[in-house]
């Protein structure tokens, strides 16, 4: 029975895909959507990568923020057409799509991960949606809650929304790709604050911009499991710690209570 | 095990006493073959079980008839258990003999007894919230009347119905009245700062829990345990279906180290406190209780959640704590703020979570 094959499979990721030789990618100069894509050591599937970035929009850019990469991805990306922003250091995807929506030129910021390849028509309902109005355009996955228990990110992300008043956004977050922000929100909300994702969600809610779940893409099936250390992925703690971060930060907009009334509690009666 | 024998029919009563009285009430005479664990000094389950029944049996035929009464079975009991019972028990266990006790004793005992006699070591107040629950506030404290609690608090609060005098007066139970709301965090606050007992156990006028499950907590609080909650993790449904508040208390318990509490929180009743605990976080706190929970963690309380009662589905609708984004619910939801802002001061915004940086990160997540 021949295998489906709906994204590239883990299989072929060693091999390098590389077709033609004057690359995918056509940068605008005046680009309507800036794609971004941080990227360390991702050559394996880089070229796929940047071929459905190439088929978004008609009017976009494609940046790739190499970061400490020694497999030759800045060289990669050049030779198939994107604007390559390099630093010898890992940046985290974090920084890197902080450093890549500086440089971007775009009304829409989309952003994307070169260990993953979403195609194109997956990721123009994103770029819709922030053409269409809307300042945050969000993964509508919330991973796997089958069960009573779930895994820490997955109850942290549910929980920032919920106490930020929108649960009907349920476990989408800034921390999933695929997203995209108006150039508008990011530059209000700035460009910092986007190194702490769940923070920049905060901000945005917080401000009065339109935040969304647009468009399901389904990234824990195809996101490879990277971390295979003793204890458990030390990623987990670092997203947990960054939605402590973001309820600080609300705590500290908002008052001690977030904005939550006491629903008149006498307390001057307990001594 | 102890769950089945806690299910066992009562018919057994009447066949216990038989086999006593054509005993002269003395134990069967033991085969040669004796057990492993009684042959190291151990004593089996069903024994202890037995025994106790006989000693409820013989505590109650050695006294006149007009001094069978709750006091009695409780100190009888709390004697045989110090003489018979080595070692330390699960409350399981323990509501199991006690049950057995009484058994035996209220084959004897005219009109049979409903109270619970339980061993403790210390003493225990119980608090009661209540405002406008004339209908089972009676049956509460009845029920609370099955235990050996010293003194049993009810604050009511705002009671515009006769809540007062639907409360029999004994001289175990202390009824303090506020005219105004006050809302039921405050008033098991109050509750706690008078409350002289060396376990405080909480419960709401509005649900009539059982004597047998309360007992759990009492137990657990007499056992060394700081704070005991109620297990709620049974009645709640998968987590795509829970409700903003029951997220909430579960983000707390995971930043805070604590997974292993799931969704239990001092929000809910029943629970209960010990003296320390009490002394440790302060009646003012309580009015919080998520953060008076997160402080007990914080402060290395040891915390723990030995029964689940339903009160999820016993609740009362009304109507401001009904429908998604209700008032309760946003007012619990603000005391979670409350509680991760006063943790936050003590710990640092970012709790026990990792400080590793980013670009470190990357570069150890990159290996392959």
């Amino acid at each position: 029975m021949p295998r489906k094959r709906r994204y590239a499979s883990r299989r072929n990721r060693k091999t390098i895909v590389y077709k033609g030789p004057s690359g995918y990618v056509n940068n605008h100069p005046n680009p309507v959507v800036s794609i971004i894509i941080p990227a360390m050591n991702e050559r394996a599937t880089l070229a796929d990568v940047l071929y459905q970035a190439s088929r978004i929009h008609r009017c976009s850019e494609t940046i790739v923020v190499a970061n400490g990469s020694t497999d030759g991805t800045p060289e990669i990306s050049a030779k198939l057409g994107a604007r390559v922003i390099t630093a010898d250091k890992p940046l985290g995807h974090d920084v890197g799509r902080r450093v890549g929506a500086e440089a971007a030129k775009g009304q829409v910021l989309l952003f994307i991960d070169a260990d993953m390849v979403i195609p194109a028509a997956e990721l123009r309902p994103f770029v819709k949606a922030v053409l269409e109005g809307v300042d945050v355009a969000l993964n509508d996955y919330s991973g796997p809650t089958g069960g009573r228990e779930v895994h820490t990110v997955v109850l942290a992300k549910h929980s920032l929304n919920a106490m930020l008043g929108r649960s009907d956004l349920k476990g989408a977050s800034l921390t999933a790709v695929p997203h995209a922000i108006s150039r508008k929100a990011a530059a209000a909300i700035g460009f910092r604050t986007l190194e702490v994702p769940p923070v920049a969600l905060a901000a945005a809610v917080l401000r009065g911009f339109k935040v969304q779940a647009v468009h399901s893409v389904q990234v824990g099936r195809i996101n490879p499991a990277k971390y295979r250390g003793r204890q458990g992925d030390p990623l987990t703690s670092l997203i947990a710690g960054d939605h402590l971060d973001a309820l600080h930060w609300l705590i500290y907009e908002r008052g001690s209570r977030g904005g939550y009334s006491d629903l008149g509690r006498q307390r001057d009666k307990v001594r | 095990m102890s769950r089945r024998k806690l299910g066992r029919p009562v018919g057994r009563q009447h066949s216990l006493a038989i086999t006593y009285a054509r005993n002269g009430f003395k134990r069967p005479a033991r085969s040669q073959k004796s057990g492993k664990a009684e042959r190291q000094g151990k004593i089996k389950w069903g024994q202890l079980e037995h025994r106790a029944g006989q000693a409820g049996y013989s505590a109650a035929s050695g006294q006149a008839e007009s001094s069978h009464s709750y006091e009695h079975l409780q100190s009888s009991f709390e004697e045989w258990f110090k003489e018979a019972v080595k070692g330390k028990l699960s409350w399981r266990s323990i509501l199991t003999i006690s049950k057995a006790y009484r058994r035996g004793y209220n084959t004897i005992a005219r009109p049979p007894l409903p109270g619970i006699p339980l061993p403790l070591r210390g003493t225990v107040s119980a608090v009661v919230a209540a405002s406008n629950e004339e209908k089972t506030i009676a049956a509460v404290i009845a029920e609370l009347s099955r235990l050996p609690i010293q003194e049993i608090i009810v604050i009511l609060n705002g009671c515009k119905d006769s809540s007062f005098h639907s409360i029999e007066k004994n001289d175990r139970v202390t009824v303090i009245s506020y005219p105004q709301r006050l809302g039921h965090d405050v008033a098991r606050g109050i509750g706690a700062s008078l409350a002289a007992g060396d376990a405080v156990l909480f419960v709401d006028g509005d649900i009539v829990l059982a004597a047998e499950d309360l007992a759990a907590f009492v137990l657990e609080i007499d056992k060394g345990t700081d704070v005991a909650l109620n297990d709620i993790s049974p009645y709640l449904p998968p987590f795509s279906k829970q409700d903003d508040v029951t997220r909430s208390k579960m983000f707390l318990n995971y930043m805070l180290g604590r997974p292993d509490l799931q969704a239990n929180s001092l929000t809910a009743i029943p629970h209960a406190l010990s003296r320390r605990a009490i002394t440790v976080l302060g009646g003012k706190s309580l009015i919080v209780p998520p953060k008076a929970q997160a402080l007990a963690i914080v402060q290395g309380l040891t915390i723990r959640a030995p029964q689940s009662v339903d009160v999820v589905r016993k609740n009362r609708i009304r109507s401001e704590n009904a429908g998604a984004g209700n008032e309760v619910a946003r007012l619990i939801l603000g005391d979670h703020f409350e509680a991760l802002d006063e943790v936050m001061r003590l710990k640092g915004s970012r709790l026990k979570m990792t400080r590793l940086s980013r670009s470190e990160l990357a570069r150890k997540r990159n290996r392959r």
